[in-house]
């Protein structure tokens, strides 16, 4: 479990996480925030694989949440806003296609 | 692994592209012993820049003989895929289940009707196709944006993953015996005695047949056998994008969803030479055709554009040649790898396993430009 | 609409980007810092300008070392565009960014590449499980939202695995193991370094500091020969091999994995500049010459980019690169350019010794079970990338076209050089002959609306 290692001060703002309610602080990194509110996993990869932030720098990718209704956007990168409504993201399912 | 100094090979291919790939494995299924030369991991590679359509509608509309081979290719399509499942690799994610041309005006939409009916007119209905109107089209693809006006469809295309195409005919060719060696570029090809000589940086190799796959190079290599190759690069850029969750159910020209959930979008053509940067005015039109068509992909991330060449002749066709001076050399140039494949692998192995090319391609011959 | 054009662009606000631009604006030149974080400072310095009002000791001196360059860098003139993702820079010099989601081109006569460093893949069985991070990531997080792990491990070595678990125990975090993978092998190849290490001597007693303390307040396990992260849908701990063969298992919800450094060499690599394959530093860095000038001669590259050496190195390569682009201008800069020369070789005489001692060993290079993953983006497992160099794949390339290794989002940066290691291992070629992906833009993802919104002219 992440825990704050100063006092943090600021205004809080209110996110929702999957539906579940979340406080952050203004200017929080979203990724940090979801972090601190105990959430390690952020999406599902191919092949069912869950993933969470990993490098917090913008490269990895794998810290990618839906938006607002707008998938795949680096939680890392992003600056909490209030009332953020944030989706776990699961990779597409296209195992009902056939090939040959 | 084979042993490759073995002196004298039935056949060797030049070139590790989807027209060498295609005829190896088809000779290499044939019980013939195939060695494949190919470049560098970095060479120009139109197979690895492919769009992946196996596609029939609007081909050889002025050019009979092409029309009627590529409709042979993609009905000797699943047969092909049938025989690559069995190399194990990834599925090839072969659909052919129609394709469609997309118009954007009411002009467009005549001239490939018009287009569509020569062909069917010429393939006494072999070939089919059936124009949608933007209503019709709706059903197929419902988040069409305002611009479309409707269009072309047809039962007979189809699309495929080509670098899993490439992986399986590799492996297939591999299982029956065939080699394939990379970094060893054909440098010289000579007549020695009742073989030929295949001259590369990593030794020279003997052989019975030479086929000349090498995309652009043929132009270069054709000479040493006695051929010649009109062939010159054209540009195009693909744009990738990221896994999607909706499914666009035909592919087009212009855009189409893999197995794994992405989109490529794509279909310019430039004359730049052998230039291969991606250019953002390019790639910024493509997106724009792509949101004119499906305005819901406005905020679907591109993780990924480039730009390949495709080997076209002066006038767009294959060219298909054997060389008088020295028998077995054949040289193949051609742009629609993917949908020709399945008739490489079959039919055109066949031939070059007989050592003479089919009366159905003789029209193919480079001989076509010196009338 | 004109393209807007300056005589100087800057990617990357970074301490080289900063500095660069420090001597660019006071030579008269019209620079433009562009950068993808809402603040300056880089991954180093990241989020200075709020921290240092607070100023927590536990990030140590050498974090506030920077910000008296940020301070300078804040009045120094030059046009800033945080925010803003660089996708491409053409053969014409344009630069492609996006911000706030429209696309546009930027023209420069000179452009000074400073996007710095990412960490080396650490491809070990569970690395994509929740919880397992980057030990970068784990600063980053201290730095930018002053949080931290109670209990984690850090596995790895290398100085910011150091510095970084120092922060922890600083912060008053309980720090449950620190796992070092660094060998004896190491030791013995870097130890004739040594000397040349003494000319840093403030570095040498910093880390010596930090590695103490480390000691002092948690259990540092060497002797490694292999570790795994266990738990299925989250890290639950490391299972961790000694040399002896017996095993450790530590149970902890955060892994925090750290092998290293290398340069980011994404956007230098799809610009199409030169890059060699570095020996010493086990990884490709731009063929630059000694201020920092790449094979495009507009087109310099300065910091951890071109060659890792740390913060203060990257400073005076910034200033250094823009010394020699001030002079090109015309205002030639002699004594400066000597000064920032013998100031950078200074800097980079730690390099040798650290470079070596901290090389990961090649079974930590290297994936061991088959299952690990090496792809992250694609979660291709080390079994698919065996099966594709077995079906005749030859080069990274034609591997990636085979199994979809390095065809993700992150564009190679998480496999890109494990993949070519497995290559080389398999084929025999070295690493130089192997090659690396061919990289293409974009260099980050952008929406199709955005590459769309771009505007002409174009030029012929």
């Amino acid at each position: 479990m992440f825990k704050s290692t100063m006092p943090q001060n600021g205004e809080i703002v209110h996110l929702h996480f999957d539906g579940k309610a979340i406080t952050a602080f203004d200017g929080d990194n979203l990724a940090a925030a979801l972090l601190r509110a105990g959430k390690a996993q952020f999406r599902t990869a191919a092949k069912n694989d869950p993933r969470g932030p990993y490098c917090m720098m913008g490269v990895c990718f794998e810290c990618l949440v839906e938006i607002d209704g707008r998938p795949n956007q680096q939680a890392c990168q992003i600056t909490v806003r209030d009332g953020m409504m944030i989706q776990r993201q699961n990779a597409p399912d296209n195992a009902g296609k056939t090939s040959g | 692994m084979t042993d490759i100094t073995k002196s004298n090979f039935d056949a060797i291919i030049a070139g590790g592209g989807l027209i060498g790939l295609a005829i190896g494995y088809g000779l290499s299924r044939r019980g013939l012993s195939v060695m494949l030369l190919d470049a560098e991991d970095t060479a120009l590679r139109a197979a690895r820049g492919n769009f992946g359509l196996v596609w029939v509608q609007g081909k050889g509309a002025y050019f009979p003989a092409y029309a009627d081979w590529t409709m042979r290719s993609s009905e000797l399509w699943p047969k092909l895929a049938g025989e690559l499942r069995e190399t194990g690799g990834p599925a090839l994610g072969l659909h052919q289940e129609g394709g469609l041309s997309i118009c954007l005006s009411e002009a467009e939409m005549q001239h490939r009707f018009e287009k569509l009916d020569d062909l069917r007119a010429h393939q006494n209905g072999r070939f089919q196709f059936e124009m949608l109107d933007r209503a019709a089209l709706k059903e197929i693809m419902p988040g069409i944006g305002p611009k479309v006006v409707g269009a072309a469809y047809c039962p007979h295309d189809g699309h495929v993953n080509p670098l899993y195409l490439m992986r399986a005919l590799q492996t297939g060719l591999t299982r029956n015996g065939g080699v394939c060696l990379a970094n060893a570029a054909v440098r010289t090809i000579d007549k020695t005695g009742n073989s030929i000589c295949v001259g590369t940086e990593k030794g020279d190799f003997e052989c019975q047949r030479i086929v000349l796959a090498a995309g652009l190079a043929n132009a270069e290599l054709a000479p040493m056998v006695g051929l010649q190759q009109s062939i010159k690069p054209q540009k195009g850029q693909i744009v990738v994008t990221e896994k999607l969750d909706q499914q666009i159910a035909l592919p087009s020209l212009l855009l189409r969803q893999t197995d794994e959930g992405g989109l490529m979008i794509g279909d310019s053509h430039e004359d730049a030479g052998f230039e291969t940067s991606v250019r953002p005015d390019i790639v910024s039109g493509i997106a724009d055709r792509a949101l004119a068509t499906l305005p819901a992909l406005a905020d679907v991330g591109v993780v990924r554009s480039w730009a390949a060449l495709r080997v076209m002749s002066k006038d767009g066709y294959p060219i298909y040649d054997q060389s008088e001076t020295m028998p077995g050399a054949f040289a193949i140039s051609c742009h629609s790898g993917v949908t020709l494949s399945a008739a490489h692998a079959f039919d055109l192995a066949g031939y070059i396993a007989e050592g003479s090319l089919g009366p159905e391609l003789e029209g193919f011959s480079q001989r076509r430009f010196n009338v | 609409m004109a393209n807007q054009h300056f005589q100087i662009a800057i990617i990357g606000a970074g301490p080289a980007g900063m500095a660069a631009a420090l001597t660019t604006t006071k030579a008269g030149l019209e620079t433009i810092v562009i950068d993808d974080q809402k603040d300056c400072g880089g991954q180093v310095y990241r989020n200075l300008q709020a921290n240092q009002k607070i100023s927590p000791a536990y990030l140590g001196q050498s974090y506030y070392d920077g910000v008296n360059l940020a301070r300078s860098f804040a009045g120094c003139g030059a046009i800033c565009r945080p925010n803003c993702t660089v996708w491409q820079i053409t053969d014409a010099h344009e630069i492609a960014l996006v911000s706030r989601g429209k696309a546009e081109l930027i023209t420069a006569d000179y452009i000074i590449i400073a996007t710095g460093a990412i960490e080396r893949p650490m491809p070990v069985k569970g690395w994509t499980l929740p919880g397992v991070m980057s030990v970068g990531g784990a600063q980053t997080l201290l730095k930018q939202a002053a949080i931290g792990a109670e209990d984690a491990v850090f596995v790895g070595s290398g100085p910011l695995l150091y510095l970084t678990a120092w922060q922890y125990i600083k912060a008053g975090l309980s720090v449950r193991a620190v796992i070092d993978i660094t060998g004896a092998k190491q030791w013995r190849s870097a130890i004739p370094f040594a000397p040349l290490a003494l000319f840093q001597p403030g570095m040498l007693a910093m880390g010596w500091k930090w590695i103490g303390d480390i000691r002092r307040n948690t259990e540092v396990i060497n002797h490694v020969s292999a570790v795994e992260i266990t738990g299925q849908s989250q890290a639950q701990g490391v299972s961790c091999t000694l040399l002896t063969g017996d095993k450790i298992e530590i149970g902890s919800n955060h892994i925090f994995l750290h092998q290293g450094v290398v340069p980011n060499v994404n956007l230098t690599m799809a610009t199409g500049l030169a890059h060699q394959w570095d020996h010493q530093a086990h990884c490709w860095r731009p063929v630059i010459d000694v201020t920092g000038k790449s094979s495009d001669e507009q087109i310099y590259i300065a910091g951890d980019g071109g060659g890792i050496g740390g913060a203060k190195a990257a400073a005076i390569a910034g200033r250094l690169a823009a010394s020699a682009i001030v002079a090109r201008c015309g205002k030639p800069r002699f004594l400066a350019q000597l000064y920032y020369k013998l100031r950078h070789l200074h800097y980079l005489s730690i390099r040798p010794f650290l470079d070596r001692l901290y090389l990961p060993p090649a079974h930590f290079r290297l994936a061991q079970a088959d299952e690990t993953i090496i792809c992250r983006c694609e979660a291709v497992s080390k079994a698919d990338v065996d099966a594709a160099l077995d079906s005749g794949a030859s080069g990274p390339n034609q591997l990636k076209a085979f199994c979809r290794a390095g065809m993700g989002r992150c564009q190679g940066r998480s496999c890109g050089l494990v993949v070519q290691e497995m290559i080389a291992s398999h084929t025999g070629q070295s690493m130089t002959e192997t090659g690396y992906y061919r990289l293409r833009p974009p260099v980050k993802p952008i929406t199709l609306a955005e590459l769309a919104s771009l505007e002409g002219p174009w030029p012929e």
